[in-house]
């Protein structure tokens, strides 16, 4: 999408609610959420051909987004992030390098009574292993699926029913970001090109994602729901001369989370005293059809975790594999095994612990990482 | 120098920002010596039970504990006056906004008419207007403890938080017990206030943030009592967002009343759990002389929910000679246990996170809009709502104008001790109320919503409005259009049928 057509998108969604807006001495008003994670990972690569299988990461993720309210209901979001554009190359050892700063979202959105909007730049919601999926590594594992930062607009609507309990559907129309708000800023990098080619990079609202959520069903209103059809149309790679065998990448998703909580520990008493007790089991199956583009490349993801929640403390196990079908030769698995830990030290900064082995494209390997979290706003 | 470099210093000094601001939050300072418990002030009634009140609304410099602070205050003081009422009573109050954002007035638990001058949060106060409210409390009307608070949807917890809140007291409590009369009554408002690097109330409110909770707008007051005396206290939770969860060190207290509600049988506590527009009214008896601590303890709402941690509140001296100590032994007033009794209807409502936006709560998937009504309800019908919370936070369900009785928590029967006006809803838990909407008084639109007002601004909040039996019908196919009654209340074809004389109910009006 051109920058004029972006711009012009944003600027009709702010005009379209200028009609709406009452001076009530509240709105308009800017307001800000952050948080400020310092991570260290630490990875050791069981690489075959030897040398140094040790690599380390010190690094900053600030998560800032930063509203323009028009009304209570109706604001201009613009989210940023400063980390690492890219992971380290094996045997690297980082401290704070490689950080830039990154668009996430700006876009228009409008929160009515059932049903929330958003055009501009956005994440697409579809699949939860990547926020419900405990651990630090997990939600780069199925990134895959996990759209942030597209050009379009989605769009939810809310039923409710006294037998079924609520029933979202939503559906998200997109296009891979190229714009201006595509690049890297305070660091060297380069923002997608068209000519790349992939998944929705056409330039035109041609991919897009339809999600079904089930949840707040009064029989059993512990359980919640989710199935999805995402199509990724895909463009032509024109850098490479004879690029391999490109087809529409899409993807299906059915996810279930469960959480049991001990009753006696829901009672007034024992949650405000930081006795509560759940176990969530979550599992989610996502089947994709020409991943990234590539005719043929079709995988399966199947991420399995259970949480333990315990007041302040959270424990998690995660495990997600990933399943290549190869047209030739043998399948392929790899896997995220993950073990988590958080603990909530205080409202507002969180500690968070997570060991695991991977295995991806036959490489193994063990990750260690560390996060401390402060939260905020203003 | 390379451009990445200077982000990698920008990464640094923020970190390094993050990690101070951590400090902030741990830190707790060590006040000056613990003044004595001050009175709030008060407006009380007159020969005709009528209380005039002027509450003017103002951004200033105030006061909160030990520290100064530029907040939205009533009267000039982030101690709220307190309003002294009766049953039969009329408070008519003059709400003088000269703040730069619209306001109005909510009577937290009072069984009065949602409508016109009354008890009506559709109404708003634009900046810098006045309007008047006259509420009529009804002859019947349980004493107790209650308190008003700004009411204004979107802004509520701010304003709150902030300070446009203060306490009510409906005289009578002690009635039922002679031999509690002249017993010392103190009044303890029970507050959370955000702190902020700028000395100016926090925009956006964070309820695990670190923050200075006072009684009475004090940083640990000194309350005192004699051993053996006995003293009636009665804790208002106006905090917008946090529960007080209140210890007297060594001591236990005897719960008389509920939210202004006197409980049926003697209830004992060695704590009590105050959620947020929770009261309690404890009977607490002087210990040996000695000092002991009041205290919160630390709150945790859920996984998704707040965190904040324990603090002192206050310092109970017991000094002086040992006088007799009161104790009850009238029968408690009896109330009718609604659990014994066919409903007429039963209906269930989800109060749920929403899980695509943080700032979003919804009541069966629905965020409030003034324009809508959500539930019908048949005047005289005593209905069962069955509340479940699919979130792993606490939610505080509370319904305006009514009184209910709690039947059940996480399906278990819970033992009738008397009424409520809110009560929490378990984190993936569920509770059953049964309310009765008998009193004519009631008659009009209202709401019910979590008072923990962060979820109600973020839409945890529905309209209901209750009809005469012969408006049902026609009330329940108008619903979405926002039923009988209008925008403002007023419109609607019973704004004069509560029985009351217009101008013995509206003393402002010449």
């Amino acid at each position: 999408m051109s920058n004029y057509r972006l711009a012009v998108l944003l600027l009709g969604s702010v005009c379209g609610v200028e009609a709406t807006m009452a001076d009530d001495g509240q709105y308009p008003n800017v307001g800000m959420d952050y948080d400020a994670t310092f991570q260290y990972d630490h990875v050791h690569a069981d690489v075959p051909q030897g040398g140094n299988r040790n690599s380390t990461d010190a690094y900053p993720d600030i998560n800032s987004t930063f509203y323009f309210r028009f009304t209570h209901d109706q604001q201009i979001q613009l989210s940023t992030e400063i980390n690492p554009v890219d992971g380290p190359e094996p045997g690297q050892k980082r401290f704070f390098e490689d950080v830039g700063l990154v668009i996430n979202d700006l876009n228009y959105y409008q929160n009515n009574a059932n049903s929330a909007f958003s055009v501009g730049k956005y994440h697409v919601p579809f699949g939860r292993a990547q926020d419900q999926a405990p651990g630090l590594y997990t939600n780069d594992y199925v990134a895959t699926y996990d759209l942030d930062g597209m050009l379009g607009g989605t769009v939810a609507y809310r039923f409710f029913d006294q037998q079924l309990g609520m029933i979202e559907p939503n559906l998200s129309v997109y296009t891979a970001d190229n714009s201006f708000l595509g690049r890297p800023y305070l660091r060297h990098g380069e923002k997608l090109q068209r000519s790349d080619g992939g998944p929705s990079n056409t330039g035109k609202l041609d991919s897009y994602a339809v999600t079904v959520n089930w949840i707040a069903i009064p029989a059993v209103p512990y359980l919640e729901m989710q199935a999805g059809y995402m199509f990724n149309k895909q463009a032509e790679d024109q850098t490479q001369p004879d690029p391999p065998g490109e087809d529409d990448e899409t993807i299906k998703i059915a996810s279930a989370r469960y959480i049991w909580a001990y009753a006696p520990s829901t009672d007034l008493e024992p949650t405000l005293a930081g006795r509560y007790f759940d176990i969530v089991p979550f599992v989610e199956f996502a089947d994709v059809d020409n991943e990234d583009g590539i005719k043929g490349n079709d995988t399966r993801y199947l991420t399995t975790s259970l949480t333990f929640d315990f007041g302040d403390w959270a424990l998690g196990a995660t495990r997600t594999d990933k399943h290549r079908q190869s047209t030739g030769g043998a399948d392929r698995q790899d896997y995220l095994n993950e073990l988590s830990l958080t603990y909530n030290i205080t409202g507002q900064i969180k500690l968070g612990l997570s060991a695991g082995t991977q295995k991806e494209d036959g490489q193994m390997s063990e990750l260690v990482g560390l996060a401390l979290t402060y939260s905020g706003g203003y | 120098m390379p451009r990445a470099f200077s982000v990698r210093f920008l990464a640094l000094c923020a970190s390094a920002v993050t990690l101070a601001l951590s400090g902030c939050a741990t830190w707790h300072s060590a006040g000056p010596a613990s003044p004595a418990l001050r009175q709030n002030p008060e407006y009380t009634y007159d020969a005709r039970g009528v209380t005039h009140a002027t509450l003017t609304a103002a951004e200033q410099q105030v006061n909160v504990g030990n520290e100064r602070y530029v907040s939205l205050v009533f009267n000039g003081d982030y101690d709220s006056p307190l309003i002294r009422t009766r049953p039969g009573g009329t408070m008519a109050i003059r709400l003088d906004n000269r703040m730069d954002e619209i306001t109005n007035l909510h009577f937290h638990g009072m069984q009065v008419s949602p409508l016109d001058q009354g008890d009506n949060i559709f109404r708003v106060t634009p900046p810098h207007q006045v309007a008047e409210y006259n509420v009529k409390l009804p002859l019947e009307h349980s004493p107790g403890a209650y308190w008003y608070h700004s009411h204004f949807h979107g802004g509520s917890q701010r304003q709150v938080s902030a300070g446009i809140a203060g306490p009510i007291l409906v005289d009578g409590m002690l009635d039922p017990f002679p031999e509690l009369k002249g017993i010392k009554e103190q009044v303890l408002v029970l507050r959370n206030f955000q702190k902020t690097l700028t000395g100016k109330v926090a925009s956006d409110i964070i309820t695990s943030a670190p923050s200075i909770r006072t009684i009475n707008g004090q940083e640990v007051p000194v309350i005192d009592i004699r051993p053996g005396e006995t003293q009636l206290w009665h804790f208002i939770n106006i905090a917008a967002n946090q529960y007080f969860r209140i210890r007297i060190n060594g001591q236990s207290m005897q719960v008389l009343s509920r939210d202004g509600n006197t409980v049926t049988r003697r209830v004992d506590a060695d704590q009590v759990l105050i959620g947020p527009s929770a009261r309690f009214s404890v009977l607490v008896v002087g210990p040996p002389a000695g000092s002991y601590e009041v205290e919160t303890g630390s709150g945790n709402t859920g996984p998704a929910g707040d965190d904040y941690p324990a603090a002192k509140l206050a310092v109970l001296r017991s000094s002086g000679e040992r006088v007799a100590t009161r104790q009850i032994t009238s029968a408690y007033p009896p109330a009718e246990d609604f659990s014994k009794i066919a409903v007429n209807k039963t209906r269930q409502f989800a109060f749920q996170d929403s899980d695509t936006d943080p700032n979003a709560f919804l009541i069966n998937g629905t965020r409030f809009e003034l324009d809508r009504v959500n539930t019908t309800v048949k005047l005289g019908d005593v209905e069962e709502w069955r509340l479940f919370n699919p979130s792993q936070e606490l939610h505080q369900f509370h319904i305006h104008q009514v009184d209910f009785q709690v039947t059940e928590i996480n399906g278990k029967p819970v033992q009738f001790s008397g009424y409520r006006d809110n009560v929490f809803i378990p984190a993936t838990g569920s509770i059953t109320v049964r309310i009765p909407f008998r009193d004519p008084v009631i008659l009009g639109k209202f709401v019910y919503h979590c008072h923990i007002l962060e979820h109600e601004d973020g839409g945890m909040m529905q309209a209901i409005q209750v009809v005469k039996p012969e408006d049902y019908e026609q009330a329940v196919k108008l619903e979405p259009l926002g039923g009988l009654y209008g925008e403002n209340n007023q419109l609607c074809s019973y704004l004069r049928n509560t029985g009351q004389d217009t101008k013995a109910s509206s003393p402002l009006i010449k």
